[in-house]
């Protein structure tokens, strides 16, 4: 207990504007829900410490404005993000089919990153309208796990952030594990091909 | 995750058998870009030590072969470590750690295991320091025993660029020399894995070193490219993790978290531990040199039940002088022997540890099926006799763990004596004080210990009594009064001695001093007089004393024994309840957390400016309200890639401030359109359309929108949109004066959409024609200021027609002509063209010519206005104007640079060299104006 946390990792949650993504912060980190709607104008953080296989992990899961008017200033938060939450609502088909864009967005602004997706609002069979089916395999595609939760249900949220948090833990660790392996080769006096610089993640 | 005891093994795991890992710690090592994971440990062999420096390949080793030694370096005297404060945090402990060839930056949690280690590695530093004192004389030749066979000699050699650092700053040729040169002494100092590099023995035994060396060498350079680009490429999540310390800094810290996780773990350790009861049988007797005769069953195993523990102490085992001047005793054995024969038999039991200084001997023994519950055993001895250090008295201490409760025993022999019970004092605290269990991973001293039990001849008397006096209390067994002159008694209730120690109600008589053999009080020629010398203290939590007595039968020395018997409670750690704790620990450490970040509260997020206008500035204002627990701090940050948090004409005031809780503070947002931003605005290339990011110094960001409209303005406007404008720009819609503007560059020439272009724009004559009809005599034209409100009215006049007639002062008007000039976007002498009318200033004809090049439209507004200015001129006995005073102000809004000013913060070189070009600039903008005002354009 020597430490207040052995890693600490910085989540994104992204999407459209009114899927939910304050709501499952707001689960994920107070465990409560508000079923009146705000809006986020801006972007705002809560911290949660969860224990993965002793491990302690603090993450500081950062919520974004999904509002499009918004889109270039919240393309700046990705910076130094280690996984990112894409969510949608399924009873909303076009957050669904901006999924696409959302994941361009990541593209454009990360170089590896977690991503998980999410489909919210999981708890009124008779207005979801984005199929299980149809989302896992678009997730499949993509190669992306993805999540359906109720933020106001509480169901699979600790779940779903518990799985990102897993992604970007044993993404940590293997990287930690090939810095500590042997480099396969060595050039004499080459001086190899320089891989264009990150920008960010 | 694996514990300290886990990764001392591992690193034991890679040690010889007479090398001993003492300490060791994770941590990561400061690269110039990246810190990596390393573990470091203090190894020792016969009193020299080093220090070992492991890579590993996972956060937490999991396995010896995780870690792999990076560099070995002795402890000697170029050996340095300090800790630097400045680099340091609440959390983190930067060190730095030297020897005379390399330098080292290593970062550490700071935790109680920092502390330790950097208490024993000062401790090898000060071992070593000591020794050398004496001249002895250091042996380090078995840390270059520990080359690894490594099967990445890139890596390993890329390490020795970082220890060898001054080689990388040095031409290769002479840096390959140095390499072979210092080969030696740096090896020899300072082992580096390698396989590749020849041992010291291969070196010495071949010719071919050199060639070795060389290939080394390149391999090096080879390496280090390679390693490079890799630390690039996988160490960006290491580089991300530099950027912990910023996230953390920006998470107001109410408490030191890593306290408040343990308090409320130890606040609440009763609902994660259950108490096991042990038997503790503790039993004491002073053997007076005997040997190992009698039978010790009735003292060993008096009761019925068996116990679970016993803790055996015995004072004057041996009083040979053979016993004191050497190690060895065969009363030991014999009395070990005599004891194991004499436990309780209805149980089996183990030797956990045996530990004798001299004459005095600790023996534990358990129960065969509690060994598994026990850890960490360790013994230890303290001298306090002749000179204050031999061990005719003192203590011998045997510690151990129960599952999560720490026990230990203490066995001691203080001073004889009647009148020395000060005496016993000190050695009571001397033992205190320097029994410490050294060879643990944390060195424990005896008040550590959850449960201590002290035993022993502690050799206090009865004071004041004489023996016959003694004699008749014993007879009357009056042991309360006895007591009440005892001296441990006495000096226990005065707090100069066992401080926070327990002993139960004597009710034997005293065990000292007897007829050997016998019952008898003593009948030599001292005659003593009988005192408990022989005690059983015990202190901690969840022990309950059941026995305390004296076993008279055993007859063969002048002490009886004593034995006592206890119940203790051990705590054992439900790890799964722990586990559901910590959570909930975890969860109400978050929540304050986040209760703690700052938090706002903006009354809106969105402004509208409505019907913006030149020249005339809206406020609207923001309440900002710190909603948090915290003072706030905000500031408006300029977004990604832009060097001010917003666009020129809107401007935020104060752009940061400090808000303490529950306080509101007013943000003032002003939207001012001048001669800069203007063009921009009635072109709609730009709009009154921002976001401005409130950012919370370690919280939130608010995003602050703005939108409005802007009403265009001749001001600000081309030449050649408003030669082609027929009415009024009010009149004109946004399509239409778009396309006017985009067309604007194209030549003024006429054409079937536009129409017959104006000479001038209309405004620019209405204009002067004012001043022409009321102002030539005017005193201090151009020289007065006007009024704010005037020149508004004067640009609706122009722009909407109303009123009518120009309104407002001379000096109204002389100003708004000046800032229609200076509002026009593109100058009079386009941008294009300004370099070469300051070539051309010398020369009145040259400045013609480039005249001649201008569009017609812009010559004509020159010729026009020139010629007015000329006029007004004619009239300076009245209006009091100076030929140069109008070149200069004219020559400013004619000739404008095409190339912005910056407001950027520039050197001061920079500014110097800046100003005087612009100096320069103003003279010829000056002179080429000059010619125009003092010559007829038209005249040749």
């Amino acid at each position: 207990m020597a430490r207040e946390y052995d890693h600490l990792f910085k989540l994104l949650i992204i999407g459209d504007s009114g899927v939910g993504k304050s709501s499952l912060l707001l689960r994920f980190a107070d465990n409560t829900f508000s079923g009146t709607y705000i809006t986020t104008i801006g972007v705002d953080f809560k911290i949660r410490t969860i224990d993965v296989n002793g491990e302690k992990v603090k993450l500081q899961i950062w919520d974004t404005a999904g509002q499009e008017r918004f889109r270039t200033i919240t393309s700046t938060y990705y910076r130094g993000t280690h996984g990112v939450i894409v969510v949608y609502d399924v009873s909303s088909g076009e957050s669904f089919a901006n999924v696409k864009r959302w994941l361009h967005e990541i593209d454009q602004n990360c170089d590896v990153v977690n991503r998980i997706l999410v489909g919210n609002k999981d708890d009124d069979p008779e207005r979801k309208v984005v199929l299980t089916e149809d989302a896992q395999r678009f997730a499949d595609q993509m190669g992306i796990q993805l999540f359906e939760t109720s933020a106001k249900e509480n169901i699979n949220v600790e779940e779903m952030f518990m799985a990102v948090t897993k992604l970007v833990l044993s993404t940590k660790k293997d990287q930690q594990a090939k810095l500590a392996q042997p480099n396969e080769t060595v050039k004499l006096g080459g001086a190899g091909s320089k891989k264009p610089k990150k920008k960010c993640c | 995750m694996s514990s300290y005891s886990e990764l001392k093994n591992f690193i034991q795991l890679h040690l010889g058998a007479d090398e001993k890992c003492t300490a060791c710690i994770q941590g990561e090592l400061m690269l110039d870009i990246v810190k990596v994971g390393r573990v470091l440990a203090i190894v020792t062999r016969k009193g020299d030590h080093g220090l070992f420096v492991y890579t590993t390949k996972e956060s937490v080793p999991t396995s010896s072969n995780s870690l792999q030694l990076e560099v070995a370096t002795p402890i000697n005297a170029e050996f340095k470590y300090n800790i630097d404060t400045e680099a340091s945090t609440a959390e983190i402990l930067v060190v730095g750690i030297s020897n005379d060839k390399v330098n080292l930056k290593f970062q550490f949690p700071k935790s109680s295991r920092s502390n330790d280690f950097f208490t024993q590695l000062k401790k090898a530093i000060d071992v070593h320091s000591q020794s050398a004192a004496f001249g002895l004389p250091p042996s380090y030749s078995w840390i270059s025993e520990h080359y690894p066979v490594s099967p990445e000699p890139s890596k390993q050699l890329d390490m020795t660029s970082n220890w060898f650092t001054d080689e990388d700053t040095k031409p290769k040729d002479e840096a390959e020399n140095q390499f072979s040169v210092g080969f030696e002494d740096n090896f020899s100092d300072m082992p580096i894995n390698t396989s590749s590099v020849p041992s010291n023995k291969d070196r010495m035994a071949s010719n071919t070193t050199h060639t070795s060396i060389n290939t080394a060498r390149m391999s090096l350079s080879g390496g280090k490219v390679h390693d490079f680009e890799k630390s690039i490429e996988h160490l960006e999540k290491e580089m991300t993790d530099s950027m912990e310390q910023r996230m953390k800094d920006s998470e107001a810290a109410p408490l030191p978290m890593d306290k408040f996780i343990r308090m409320f773990m130890a606040m609440r350790e009763a609902e994660y531990t259950d108490i096991h009861n042990f038997k503790v049988f503790c039993g004491t007797w002073n053997t007076n040199g005997q040997a190992a005769s009698a039978d010790l069953k009735p003292w060993l195993s008096y009761d019925e039940e068996p116990p679970d523990i016993y803790a055996l102490g015995f004072q004057e085992l041996d009083l040979s002088k053979e016993a004191f001047l050497f190690a060895e005793s065969p009363k030991e054995d014999e009395w070990f022997e005599q004891c194991r024969k004499a436990l309780h038999p209805s149980a089996t039991y183990k030797k956990l540890k045996l530990i004798r200084l001299v004459g005095m001997m600790l023996i534990v023994f358990v129960k065969k099926d509690i060994i598994d519950q026990i850890r960490s055993v360790s013994a230890e001895t303290v001298g306090t006799g002749i000179m204050g250090m031999m061990g005719n008295k003192g203590g011998v201490s045997i510690r151990l763990d129960i599952n999560s409760t720490s026990i230990c025993f203490v066995n001691c022999h203080l001073a004889a004596h009647t009148e020395e019970y000060e005496r016993r004092n000190q050695d009571f605290r001397d033992i205190n004080s320097r029994m410490s269990f050294r060879n643990l991973q944390t060195p424990l001293n005896i008040s550590d210990h959850d449960i201590v039990y002290w035993i022993g001849d502690l050799n206090y008397r009865l004071s004041e009594l004489d023996v016959d006096q003694v004699k008749k209390y014993i007879e009357l067994t009056d042991f309360k009064t006895l007591l009440e002159h005892d001296q441990l008694h006495r000096q226990h209730l005065a707090k100069k001695v066992f401080l926070g120690y327990r002993e139960g109600d004597i009710t034997f008589q005293p065990t000292y001093k007897y007829d050997t053999g016998t019952d008898n009080w003593d009948t030599s020629e001292k005659c003593r007089a009988p005192a408990w010398c022989d005690r059983v203290l015990f202190k901690g939590r969840n022990i309950k004393q059941l026995e305390y007595r004296s076993h008279p039968l055993l007859r063969i020395s002048d002490h009886k024994p004593v034995s006592a018997l206890f119940e203790m409670g051990t705590k054992v750690t439900n790890t799964k309840r722990e586990k559901q704790v910590l959570e909930d620990v975890l969860k109400k450490k978050d929540k304050l957390e986040n209760e703690f970040l700052p938090a706002a509260k903006l009354d809106k997020l969105e402004l509208k400016f409505e019907n913006v206008q030149f020249i005339q500035p809206q406020e609207q204002t923001i309440e900002v309200t710190n909603v948090g627990q915290v003072p706030l701090q905000f500031e408006f940050i300029n977004k990604l890639n832009e060097s001010r948090p917003c666009k020129p004409w809107l401007s935020p005031r104060p752009t940061k401030g400090f808000i303490m809780p529950n306080d509101s503070l007013s943000v003032e947002f002003e939207v001012y359109i001048d001669k800069n931003t203007a063009p921009g605005l009635n072109t709609q290339q730009d709009k009154i359309e921002d976001i401005l990011v409130l950012h919370l110094e370690g919280g939130k960001d608010f995003f602050v929108s703005v939108t409005g409209n802007y009403i265009p303005s001749t001001f600000g406007s081309s030449i050649e949109a408003l030669v082609h404008m027929y009415s009024y720009i009010r009149d004109v819609s946004t399509a239409e004066l778009i396309e006017l503007e985009s067309s604007s560059s194209e030549a003024s020439t006429p054409s079937p959409q536009k129409g017959e272009p104006f000479d001038i724009p209309k405004e620019l004559w209405r204009l002067v024609d004012h001043l022409n009809t009321y102002g030539l005599e005017e005193e201090n034209i151009f020289q007065m200021p006007g009024l704010h409100s005037e020149i508004q009215l004067i640009r609706d006049c122009l722009d909407t027609g109303v009123p009518e007639a120009i309104p407002g002062t001379i000096h109204s008007v002389a100003e708004a002509l000046l800032i229609f000039i200076e509002s026009l976007s593109e100058p009079v002498i386009p941008y294009d063209s300004y370099q070469k009318c300051l070539d051309a200033s010398q020369s009145f004809i040259q400045c013609k010519q480039v005249l001649q090049q201008i569009p017609i439209s812009h010559r004509n507004v020159f010729k026009y206005v020139t010629a007015f200015l000329r006029k007004l001129l004619q009239f300076k006995d009245s209006n009091l104007l100076d030929v140069k005073f109008l070149a200069q102000v004219f020559g400013g809004f004619f000739l404008r640079s095409p190339t912005p000013t910056t407001d950027r913060p520039l050197s001061q070189q920079m500014e110097r060299q800046l100003k005087s070009q612009m100096a320069n600039e103003d003279r010829r903008k000056s002179a080429f104006m000059y010619h125009f005002l003092t010559n007829d354009y038209d005249e040749q």
